[in-house]
């Protein structure tokens, strides 16, 4: 309104050559800039005085659990200016419960606690994007960001969400039903026979007593528990992977990890990253641990890359299918089955294939659970395979959904796993 | 004292100064009709909204009447009217508000000074706009370096690095 009228009055005394009008449009302009400069002060001695101490509970979560934040400001407010406070949330956090945003007006030193929850939808490792301080007087208002520092503390840890999907009868994490007479009863049938003195009367079948006339009992499969060594294959953190294979890795080998260290003989967790081997922790009982070597890999740089890497014994069959295709076909075929066998005796097993050999050979009754996002090469998961597979060890492997397609699952099949699972 | 009185009494004053100094001129009566509607529109917004920047406004015409009688007047006048804005924003509390205000009422005299001396208001004119631009440049880049300041985190919360 002041800057209109100043404009005007010049405007005016331009035109009409009026030296009041001149003298009215000059004082407006001179009062505008002293109330500016003087607005200027007071906001500068506001924003040297701001002091944040922002209290999060809980600060380790999973996606999408509730958060109550705790924001107090202290600060002096200068007569004459409002302010309007507004605590900044992590991106991917909307507010959920309370308000972010709290006004004084008085002047003095105030102790502003903003109290309010968040629900964190994004995962990492998330910040608060720190404070906004809006003041204002009557003609002018100036907004502070305060970014960084002290103004976006503390951190929270979104553990991301996902489930690994049990199939084919068994159970994901080392036990299943098995066709034998064991101590621990499963739940399937085995067989039926008839009733014997001695026999547990809750077993009789009825069903086939009354139709038979004889007292026929039902026998149970046996319980078998396996000891599985969980691998996580985490994408290279160099390359850019999309969020949510990641996540749902992440997230599956979190709750398979809380699920497994729960079993007598605790959770046996390899985590690598292509053929390279990060962390190795045999019979963990402590989830803390285990919790701690999958975050503080989630995101590695892979120092040896694989990229179609031959296993020797496949490589043999081949060198041997290409020598005895190649005396029917000749040309190509033998020039390829004489590169093979040039290069096939000079290959020797990986360093991977050496600690996966060791890690698979420690126990009896291992199973093998591998949880890997699928994208890129998968070679690495194929040299796993295959050295289950020598050892007659139950490999199962988890893609997430997105990743998953027919020709993935066909050629995972063919390494070795038995199981493709998907993790939603 | 009810926010925006000491406006209102300016108002009033200002009127009732530029329609006496204008008494035996043919811009008498405009002056004292002028000082009605002045004084009656203050207090139509003193009761119905109170805001400092429309009172200050309300207070111009008065002044620009009063140049006829005197520059000087007009140059009292707009001071008046200056030092009660100030003192109803509440500047006058801090001694550096004082200081401010006392040197920002020269500012009134000494462009009256310098308009009153020439018989055209061009040259006054790129002097006002001049100096205006100036001052406008300060402004932003004092904002700016404040923001700027707030934005790279110099003002570090204790217990929390």
């Amino acid at each position: 309104m002041l800057v209109v009228a100043a404009a005007a009055l010049l405007l005016f005394s331009w035109s009409f050559d009026s030296a009041p009008a001149l003298l009215l449009a000059g004082s407006i302009l001179g009062i505008l800039a002293a109330r500016a400069l003087l607005f200027l002060h007071s906001a500068k001695a506001a924003a040297a005085s701001v002091n944040v101490a922002r209290t999060v509970a809980p600060t380790i979560l999973r996606q999408g659990s509730p958060v109550n934040v705790t924001c107090t400001v202290h600060f002096s407010l200068p007569p004459g200016l409002r302010a309007d406070i507004t605590d900044l949330p992590p991106a991917g956090a909307p507010v959920t419960r309370g308000s972010a945003t709290a006004v004084r007006s008085l002047p003095g030193s105030h102790d502003v606690t903003i109290a309010y929850g968040i629900s964190c939808l994004s995962c990492g490792n998330l910040t608060f994007g720190g404070m906004d301080i809006v003041l204002s007087d009557d003609l002018f208002s100036v907004r502070l960001p305060f970014r960084g520092g002290g103004f976006s503390l503390p951190s929270l840890w979104v553990d991301p969400v996902a489930r690994l999907r049990a199939g084919d009868g068994s159970g994901a994490f080392g036990e299943r039903e098995a066709e034998a007479q064991k101590l621990l009863r499963g739940y399937g049938i085995r067989s039926f026979r008839s009733y014997l003195p001695g026999d547990d009367p809750r077993s009789i079948d009825w069903k086939l007593t009354a139709k038979h006339g004889r007292l026929y009992v039902r026998e149970y499969t046996g319980m078998v528990g396996k000891n599985t060594l969980l691998v996580v294959d985490f994408p290279d953190g160099a390359l850019p992977c999309p969020a949510p294979l990641h996540d749902a890795v992440l997230g599956a080998a979190l709750e398979a990890a809380r699920e497994m260290c729960r079993n007598p003989r605790g959770c046996s967790l390899m985590v690598i990253s292509g053929p390279n081997l990060l962390s190795f922790l045999p019979n963990e009982k402590s989830p803390a641990r285990l919790e701690r070597a999958l975050r503080e890999y989630h995101s590695p740089q892979q120092a040896v890359r694989c990229y179609r890497a031959l296993d020797l014994a496949m490589a043999e069959v081949f060198r041997q299918k290409l020598k005895e295709s190649g005396e029917d076909n000749g040309g190509f075929s033998r020039r390829l089955g004489e590169i093979y066998s040039a290069f096939v005796p000079a290959i020797g097993p990986l360093p991977f294939e050496v600690q996966c050999s060791r890690a698979l050979a420690r126990e009896r009754d291992t199973a093998l659970q591998v949880l890997s996002t699928g994208w890129g090469d998968t070679s690495h998961l194929a040299l796993l395979g295959f050295q289950a597979r020598r050892r007659g060890i139950d490999a199962r492997i988890g893609i997430p959904r997105p990743a998953i397609s027919p020709g993935l699952v066909r050629r995972l099949r063919g390494c070795g796993y038995m199981v493709v699972g998907v993790m939603a | 004292m009810r926010w925006g009185t000491v406006m209102a009494a300016a108002v009033a004053a200002a009127s009732a100064a530029s329609a006496l100094a204008l008494a035996g001129t043919p811009l008498f009566l405009p002056a004292i009709a002028a000082g009605a509607v002045l004084t009656g529109l203050s207090l139509l917004v003193l009761f119905s909204r109170p805001d400092e920047a429309a009172l200050f406004l309300i207070a111009q015409p008065a002044v620009f009447l009063s140049w006829s009688a005197s520059p000087l007047l007009a140059a009292a006048l707009e001071s008046l009217a200056t030092l009660a804005f100030l003192a109803s924003t509440g500047v006058f509390r801090t001694r550096s508000g004082i200081v401010s205000s006392i040197l920002l009422v020269l500012l009134p005299g000494c462009l009256a000074l310098v308009v009153s001396g020439h018989r055209h208001v061009l040259v006054p004119l790129v002097l006002v706009l001049a100096v205006s631009g100036i001052a406008a440049l300060v402004i932003l880049g004092l904002a700016s370096h404040l923001i700027s300041s707030a934005l790279g985190g110099l003002h570090e919360a204790p217990g929390h690095q």
